[in-house]
């Protein structure tokens, strides 16, 4: 059973007075209000070290807020116990790391598919509109190596990381989730394949109508973004 | 693919550590089945060599002697028995049966007895089975002989075969003479009890041997009505009607007016001759159990330091949307895998290995370990082996739960 068309506005992430900080140093982050609607591609530029990462783990759900209120997908994650977070983020968050997304010993196409092993609901949406989760792979793979020939069951251990992080952007898109989070996918590419990334992600994106949140420190990326955010939004240190 | 499969997979990833892993358990296994193997069957063997028999009498020193003498053929009588003291106690009341032993004499390494024919009548192995005959019967003459399995396949006997008894024991005696060899009537079916090893001839058959008579000389005086009764014996084995008279009679005879006599239950001396060597068995046992931990140990290292390489597959893993239960739940996996396989190829190699030495074996020792799946009784070994694997996957699952939460999904490497 498919989903009611998503309302536009329909807001994925709301932050109020959130506060957090690592175990025994400062605080890191606050932010008093911040809100993340369907649709919307969210760029998060900051230095390195200035808690991008972090903040990106408490929008997936991973770390919970020292207080204030941190609701994803409508459900407050404070007030969740872990399991019901891990599940939250099965189900409508898929991540891009910066690199060493691929799981070593699984093949590609099993990469792909290892989200809808922890969600019914994306194993379900894969297989509704592809016929079955690896066949979602297989075209999600596809369309992510347009130039390249590439072999579904081939290891992941002589790819390059331009090819890595296309497959991982494979992953997080398989399953149509909601959110679609990239901590730096492309710090690791050279300028060409950076460009070609950014494209063929937002290709996918767009074709999956998914939100993307994506953070850097490289300001040339803003430009392709229709919201633009710096971090010092949410550090604790710029807030009085 | 479910937790398993994934578990699976990533131990074929580092298939050169987890097989090596696999290996050390599966070596343990072996080495513990075969010990548990040795150990539950030489003491079954060990209770299966006398049945039957109610009281054992020889001249008095200590049960575990008499024992070792008159049924293992093992050490030597210090003392006699007088003949005389035989034939009056085989008369007495109760006693069904009794079977004079005469021991000291050897043929090329096995020991030679002296016995009467009663022997293979009343004398009793393993569950109360009777002595068999594979070829030919009773000694009949006084120079007949009738061979253990063992004795006839070892130097290779047949029926009609003759023999030459060496006084005292040792493979070459003194007094070996050519003049009175024995002829073989009978040879006995295979026991597995020292009775295999065992040549038995009648009482007048040594007689006549200490004599020096040969087997001529022997049926002329025979036929002249010379007596060939012995003087004395080394032991007798008795058989009541009831048990329950064994203790009077145990009584009766160690109080025995005409001469020191000592008599034993076969099974308790049995037991307090277990009992001596329990010590080994002991050490044996706690020596493969030592193994067995240390190739848990093994399993531990190798968990527990692939895990900080494994941090970033974690937080992968995580980020895909498993939770701290799945993250365990493949750790601990991996080790029941480890484990698992360790325990199927340690009983593999177990069988191979004892397939290989199983003749070995049966020739040295009359062992006759069963080649198979694990028995009723060492399934618990491995079901504790199997539990400690499993308990041993909980520390990497535990610290890589302490990781990944101190991590959330960055983990700084
Ligand atoms: N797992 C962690 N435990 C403790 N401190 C952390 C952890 N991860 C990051 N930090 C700290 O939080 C700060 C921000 O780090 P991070 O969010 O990774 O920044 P960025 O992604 O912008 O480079 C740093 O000072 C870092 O040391
Ligand atoms: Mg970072």
């Amino acid at each position: 059973m498919r989903e009611p068309t998503p309302d536009v506005n329909e807001e994925l992430i709301e932050i109020e007075n959130l506060r957090f900080g690592w175990p025994g140093a400062a605080p890191l982050l606050g932010c008093d209000r911040f809100l993340l609607r369907r649709g919307e591609h969210l760029y998060i530029r900051g230095p390195s070290g200035s808690g991008k990462s972090t903040l990106l783990n408490l929008l997936a759900g991973v770390l919970t807020p020292d207080s204030g209120r941190l609701s994803l997908m409508q459900q407050d994650t404070g007030s969740l116990a872990a399991a019901a977070r891990d599940r939250l983020r099965a189900d409508h968050i898929g991540f891009i790391f910066q690199q060493f997304n691929l799981v070593p010993y699984l093949n590609l196409a099993e990469n792909v598919v290892l989200p809808c092993h922890f969600s019914r609901r994306r194993a379900t949406r894969a297989a509704e509109a592809h016929g079955g989760v690896t066949a979602a792979a297989r075209l999600l793979l596809q369309r992510l190596f347009v130039e390249e020939e590439l072999d579904p069951t081939a290891p992941v251990s002589r790819l390059s990381v331009g090819q890595q992080q296309r497959v991982a952007a494979a992953r997080a898109l398989v399953g149509d989730p909601e959110i679609v989070i990239a901590d730096e996918p492309t710090s690791a590419l050279d300028f060409d394949a950076r460009a070609r990334f950014i494209e063929l992600l937002f290709e996918q994106v767009q074709a999956s109508r998914a939100t993307l949140v994506f953070v850097s420190h490289d300001p040339t990326l803003a430009a392709c973004f229709d919201r633009t955010v710096d971090i010092d939004d949410f550090r604790a240190e710029t807030r009085p | 693919m479910n937790v398993l499969r994934l578990a699976w997979k990533s131990l074929l990833n580092r298939r050169d550590t987890a097989s090596l892993t696999v290996l050390t358990i599966a070596v343990s296994v072996a080495l513990l089945l075969g010990v548990e193997k040795v150990r539950s069957h030489a003491r079954l063997s060990f209770a299966n060599t006398v049945s039957g028999t109610d009281l054992i009498v020889g001249a008095r020193s200590g049960s575990v002697q008499l024992l070792l003498y008159s049924v293992f053929r093992i050490g030597n009588a210090t003392s006699n028995v007088a003949w005389s003291s035989y034939t009056d106690i085989s008369t007495w009341p109760g006693v069904r049966w009794a079977i004079p032993i005469s021991l000291g004499d050897s043929h090329r390494g096995y020991r030679v007895m002296g016995t009467s024919t009663d022997y293979f009548e009343h004398f009793r192995y393993a569950d109360k089975r009777r002595l068999g005959f594979s070829e030919g019967g009773p000694f009949a003459e006084t120079l007949d002989a009738v061979l253990g399995a063992e004795v006839a396949r070892k130097l290779g006997y047949r029926l009609g075969d003759e023999l030459v008894v060496t006084h005292g024991i040792g493979t070459e005696g003194f007094g070996d003479h050519d003049n009175h060899p024995f002829k073989v009537t009978g040879i006995l079916a295979p026991t597995g009890t020292p009775v295999d090893r065992t040549v038995h001839v009648g009482l007048a058959g040594i007689e006549a041997m200490h004599m020096n008579w040969n087997r001529v000389e022997t049926d002329l005086r025979r036929a002249r009505g010379q007596d060939l009764t012995p003087s004395q014996i080394t032991a007798f084995l008795l058989g009541l009607d009831n048990r329950l008279a064994a203790f009077k009679l145990q009584r009766d005879i160690n109080q025995y007016g005409a001469e020191p006599l000592l008599a034993i239950f076969p099974g308790v001396a049995l037991q307090e001759l277990w009992d001596l060597m329990r010590v080994g068995e002991q050490a044996l046992r706690v020596v493969s159990i030592l193994v067995a931990a240390a190739a848990l140990a093994g399993l531990l290292a190798v968990s527990l330091a692939g895990l900080n390489e494994r941090r970033r597959e974690m937080a992968v893993l995580r980020s895909v949307g498993a939770g701290y239960r799945h993250v365990m739940e493949l750790l601990i996996m991996e080790s029941a895998l480890l484990t698992l396989v360790g325990i199927a190829m340690g009983v593999a190699m177990q069988n191979l290995a004892l397939r290989a030495l199983q003749p070995w074996i049966v020739e040295r020792f009359g062992l006759l370990l069963p080649i198979g799946l694990p028995t009723a009784g060492e399934w618990p070994l491995l079901g504790g082996l199997m539990t400690a694997g499993l308990l041993v996957g909980l520390v990497p699952a535990w610290r890589c739960y302490r990781n990944s939460l101190a991590d959330g999904l960055s983990t700084r490497l």
